[in-house]
């Protein structure tokens, strides 16, 4: 039983390692702006190396609050991103807020019940839970950087109303002044409907992403969810980038 | 003989120099007229008439600005003395600008959760 916990402890240490060896090539190739918080390579590769090595209470201790620590340092960017978005909604705000608070809870709860522990095998099952538990990097900044952008998506609409309208109005002028607008107005049909598409991809999505648990992401579920989720998004993004090119189109045909 | 040839000589002469001296005014006037155009408040947002440049890559300072108070007359001056200003952006350009912008708003929040996911845990 001892040697099916070690066997057991020492994958879970070499899971996160590769995990944050992975990680850090992501981060060192990307040139996206980052949202992982000190996530990656070198983060705690010394203490993972320290702690399957020694195999000590001390060790794994240092280890799990390496962990906990740069989980936290995520879980305040994250919020940060919360304060930081235009087209966040109030309610979502709100829900996101409430989940990274209950995190980070959680997290300072486990570093307190870690530094307390003195059993091996007790503390072998918090530096586990320290992932299962919370999924900061797989779910929780997925859910909350896709339910802003959803968001952002349905906070463009008002934005191209403006401009249909304004458009509409000139299509107007042009055709009182005997122009032919056949062009202008197909163009602008073209932009409310890009718009009207994206709106009713981006729509259901915040609930979607908002529903999802950790326990949902242990057991397969989760992970699909995330991918349509961000599919949809993406797709509503390019259907605003073609109205954006259509509205662009209906200035053309009246210039 | 002679006489005749030189008197129509002298009449084309005359009557080229005479073009010359019509079309230098006509380009004068010409290049003189914008600088001329009456500086006008701008059509404000949702309102019909403009007929300005579409600037797809107008300029992003203004793109919150929805009663541009240059009129979108042409400058094409050439006067040294009234140096025609920068030409004002379409209010729609510019709000299109501005809805580029947030798009690209879509984007890095997409990247950023492609960033924590392909971290791991």
């Amino acid at each position: 039983m001892q040697a099916g916990l070690r066997r057991w402890l020492l994958a879970a240490i070499g899971a996160v390692a590769i995990a944050a060896t992975v990680a850090g090539v992501a981060f060192a190739a990307a040139s996206a702006p980052v949202a992982g918080g000190p996530a990656g390579a070198g983060v705690c590769a010394t203490e993972a190396t320290a702690a399957r090595s020694s195999g000590t209470v001390a060790a794994m201790r240092v280890f799990a609050n390496c962990e906990i620590g740069r989980r936290l340092t995520t879980l305040g960017q994250v919020s940060s991103a919360l304060g930081a978005s235009k087209g966040f909604t109030s309610s979502d705000r709100a829900a996101l807020a409430s989940m990274i608070a209950a995190d980070s809870a959680g997290l300072t709860s486990l570093k307190a019940a870690i530094d307390g522990q003195t059993s091996i095998a007790a503390l072998k099952l918090q530096v586990v839970a320290i992932v299962a538990r919370y999924r900061v990097y797989v779910l929780l900044g997925p859910q909350v950087r896709l339910t802003i952008a959803a968001d952002d998506v349905l906070a463009l609409k008002p934005h191209f109303d403006q401009v249909s309208t304004a458009l509409a109005a000139r299509i107007a002028q042009a055709r009182a002044n005997g122009r032919d607008v056949s062009a202008a107005q197909a163009d602008l049909g073209a932009m409310n409907s890009s718009v009207a598409a994206a709106v009713a991809l981006a729509a259901p999505l915040p609930a979607r992403l908002l529903a999802l648990t950790p326990a949902q992401f242990n057991a397969g579920t989760a992970s699909p969810v995330l991918q349509s989720v961000r599919a949809a998004v993406l797709k509503a993004r390019d259907d605003l980038v073609t109205a954006s090119q259509d509205g662009r189109k209906v200035l053309a045909d009246l210039a | 003989m002679t006489r005749s040839r030189a008197r129509v000589v002298a009449l084309v002469a005359a009557a080229l120099l005479a073009g010359l001296a019509v079309g230098g005014c006509g380009r004068h006037e010409a290049t003189a007229q914008p600088t001329a155009a009456p500086v006008t408040s701008g059509p404000s947002f949702g309102q019909g008439g403009a007929s300005g440049s579409v600037t797809p890559s107008g300029s992003a300072t203004q793109s919150g600005s929805a009663t541009p108070a240059v009129s979108e007359a042409p400058s094409q001056s050439a006067s040294p003395s009234t140096p025609a200003g920068p030409a004002t952006p379409d209010p729609v350009a510019s709000e299109l600008d501005q809805i580029n912008q947030l798009i690209q708003d879509i984007n890095n929040s997409v990247q950023s959760s492609d960033s924590s996911q392909q971290g791991g845990e």
